[in-house]
């Protein structure tokens, strides 16, 4: 074996095979290194040149065609070839489209697999693993010029700086400098039109690689990136992939790959990349709408923020005020992958919960039938974990529901310490199996003072609670804000912890307050129960203000019920209508709840005036108006207040 | 509730709230009696024992009111609690027909 024979990378998962193969190209005169799988071929990839490599497409984790599209995506033009036990013509076609340059069905034929050998060995278009900067031409074999283009370089390092200044400037680039990515941010920030591309170690201090990568792609997508370290992870590799890095190139070969990366990458028309750019734009602005209140004016007690690393895909939230009893539904989804068909099924997820969700209000029967429409799309790649909370505020009580997801963490309050509960997550995610009884479920009363907080898995509950303790002056402080309590809290979790996928946190607050004397009453529509609420109400009122005189305000209050229950409700006796009896400084205020859509009280009351004296309204709202200081009407909810 | 007859008068006495939960049966039975005696003069309401009246109870009121009048008799309202005289004071009752007080409401 020579310093000339081709060094052949195996990718398979059988360690038969790979022996197997390694003995043949051995005793052909190759030099041979081997991975298990794709996660490690692309390690392997990252630090070593290959001549060939000889790819079994079908492994568990990365298959084969996934490892083949990410080696293209690097910029890498090894030439690879298929080696699989799937012999059909369309199997071929299939390994050609992920990037392979050759098929070799199994069981394997020794001379085809070396005639494959022969043919790319010899016209290796890889340097050879050996070869040092100065034996190698740092040329494309196309003769490329970068002639025009200007580079932004960041490298700590003053002598690897100066070599690579020196290389790309003998490639005919502008090099521009800077130490670390938040220089290089600055400079950006200041005139990015100046750079055509960034070339950035992978670590350096402040803002890194990463880092920079992802806000570039962000804020000035005409830029391309490419990041060099001695060493990538397997995990970092993907996620810089999935960031949209332009080629990753292995630092141990930078002076021959630099050249041949870019210029790969510069292959692609610039129309093309502003296409994908605008793509990309447009499917951020899209991912950004999944996260919304359900309230054009969200109620005080609910807070989120999100911050997103991918461009597709990934997490969304939302809330909704249900009619029904006063309660709310809030909905936490995280949709597998991070490419344009999660952000599909993330629509479609919306839309399946946009249309069922006030008929499924319970959290376990919303996760069952979201999960029955989404198995009807047969999309396996993909899945949902979820987390459902029907939210009773008059009673500050949550049914939670997981599938899928981080359990739901209760943060409570005792005088200057903090204590956490955490709950089960977990269970099945939607979209997987056609069973609805591996969710998990509980429920939690939010006692005053006590908050729970939503996370998606790019979350843990022991960095969140670690985070909160640190920051516990705003929980603790009365003086504190809690406005955008969300946002404060992810940005010092990612200061801490740094992120490595989109995140999401909610936070609910109880709704019970100090200043409450709140009584709660439901009743299904019957007249007869009208009477009974009405006793009910008057009770309370002669207790709690023994000197008011309730007749004329009692029967406002029994219109306001009998509308409930007859407009309202339509007489469904299956239909609650929900009474929450508040005493305040200065008046009292009734919500009547009923399962209606509402209706416009002005024009109402307009109608009311051109009845005749003893004429009512079919709402009786003529006697409701009379004798209230003020009616409000929200949906099916009818507020009324009195005056102490 | 009862009724009865008395000099050409026939005396409605609900005996109770005149409010949706009992607003079917007295007006049903109320109906019936007034086929039954058509033959007086006079219709009275005897609001003793009336304590609300809401807004089904004030169609009734004046459902009977447009009854008897439509047989040209009279109609008229007698023992009339405080509660039940705001009801009447804020429909304007008294512009339509009679009402009197309780003895002890005067």
């Amino acid at each position: 074996m020579t310093n000339n024979s081709p060094l052949i990378l195996i990718v398979d998962d059988n360690p038969f095979n790979r022996e197997m193969l390694g003995d043949i190209l051995q005793a052909n005169g190759c030099q041979v290194d081997k991975a298990n799988n794709g996660k490690e071929a692309l390690d392997k990839i990252s630090a070593n040149t290959y001549a060939i490599i000889i790819m079994d497409m079908l492994m568990p984790g990365l298959d084969g065609f996934e490892t083949t599209r990410q080696i293209r995506k690097m910029g890498l033009k090894t030439p690879v070839i298929a080696h699989t036990s799937m012999s059909m013509k369309k199997d071929r076609r299939r390994c050609m489209e992920a990037g392979c340059d050759e098929f070799l069905p199994k069981p394997i034929n020794t001379s085809n697999l070396l005639a494959f050998i022969k043919k790319y060995a010899e016209s290796d278009p890889q340097p050879e693993l050996q070869s040092t900067a100065t034996q190698q031409k740092i040329q494309h074999p196309d003769d490329p010029s970068f002639n025009g283009l200007t580079v932004l370089l960041i490298e700590e390092d003053l002598s690897i700086r100066n070599k690579y200044i020196d290389v790309l400037q003998s490639m005919g680039f502008s090099v521009t400098f800077v130490p670390n990515g938040n220089e290089a941010l600055n400079k950006l920030e200041k005139n990015s039109k100046q750079f055509d591309l960034i070339i950035s170690n992978m670590f350096t201090s402040g803002i890194d690689g990463l880092g920079v990568l992802n806000t570039t792609k962000r804020e000035y997508p005409h830029i391309l990136v490419f990041i060099y370290a001695a060493k990538f992870d397997p995990e970092t590799l993907q996620l810089m992939l999935q960031l949209g890095a332009d080629g990753i190139i292995p630092q141990s070969d930078f002076n021959n790959s630099i050249g041949k990366i870019v210029h790969t990458a510069l292959s692609q028309s610039s129309h093309s990349r502003s296409n994908q750019a605008q793509t990309a734009f447009q499917v951020r602005q899209s991912q950004a709408r999944l996260t919304q209140y359900g309230c054009s004016k969200p109620c005080q007690f609910i807070d989120m923020a999100f911050s997103t690393l991918h461009d597709a895909g990934g997490d969304m939230a939302q809330c909704r005020y249900f009619n029904r009893s006063g309660c709310c539904g809030v909905v936490l989804a995280d949709v597998s992958g991070h490419d344009i068909l999660s952000s599909y099924i993330s629509a479609v997820f919306l839309g399946i919960l946009s249309s069922v969700w006030n008929t499924h209000q319970d959290p376990l029967s919303l996760l069952q039938i979201i999960n029955k429409e989404l198995l009807k799309m047969e999309e396996v790649n993909y899945h949902v974990c979820t987390t459902v909370i029907l939210w009773d505020q008059k009673k500050s009580h949550l049914k939670i529901a997981t599938a899928g997801n981080p359990g739901v963490v209760l943060l409570s309050q005792n005088n200057d310490q903090l204590s956490f509960q955490e709950f089960e997550g977990g269970g099945i995610c939607l979209g997987l199996l056609d069973r609805d009884d591996l969710y998990t479920f509980q429920q939690v009363d939010l006692v005053k003072g006590s908050r729970l907080f939503l996370f998606s898995d790019g979350m843990s509950s022991s960095k969140l609670e670690s985070t909160i303790n640190q920051h516990k002056q705003i929980f603790l402080s009365e003086n504190t804000s809690k406005r955008e309590l969300c946002r404060r809290l992810l940005d010092a979790y990612m200061d801490k912890w740094s992120q490595d996928d989109d995140m999401i946190l909610l936070s609910l607050e109880s709704t019970k307050t100090s200043f409450d004397k709140r009584y709660l009453y439901s009743f299904y529509s019957d007249y007869k129960e009208v009477d009974s609420a009405c006793k009910w109400i008057s009770d309370h009122i002669s207790t709690q203000i023994p000197e008011m005189d309730t007749d004329m305000m009692m029967l406002s209050i029994r219109e306001a019920l009998l509308n409930a229950v007859e407009h309202g409700n339509n007489y469904d006796s299956n239909a609650l209508v929900e009474v929450m009896l508040e005493f305040q400084s200065t008046r009292i205020q009734i919500d009547i709840v009923d399962q209606g859509t509402g209706f416009n009280l002005n024009k109402k009351l307009i109608d009311s005036k051109k009845e005749s004296g003893f004429q009512i309204g079919k709402r009786g709202l003529k006697i409701i108006h009379a004798f209230a200081d003020k009616i409000e009407v929200h949906g099916g909810t009818m507020r009324l207040f009195f005056d102490i | 509730m009862k009724t009865y007859k008395s000099n050409g008068t026939f005396f409605l006495l609900p005996e109770t709230d005149l409010v949706a939960s009992q607003m079917e049966e007295i007006r049903d039975y109320f109906m019936k009696e007034l086929r039954d005696n058509a033959d007086v003069d006079q219709v009275t309401l005897d609001a003793t024992g009336i304590e609300i009246v809401d807004s089904l109870g004030v169609n009734l009121i004046i459902g009977l009111y447009r009854h008897v009048s439509t047989e040209s008799k009279k109609f008229n309202v007698i023992n009339a609690g405080e509660k039940f005289m705001k009801v009447a004071n804020f429909f304007r009752f008294s512009t339509l027909f009679d009402i009197e007080k309780a003895p002890s409401e005067d």
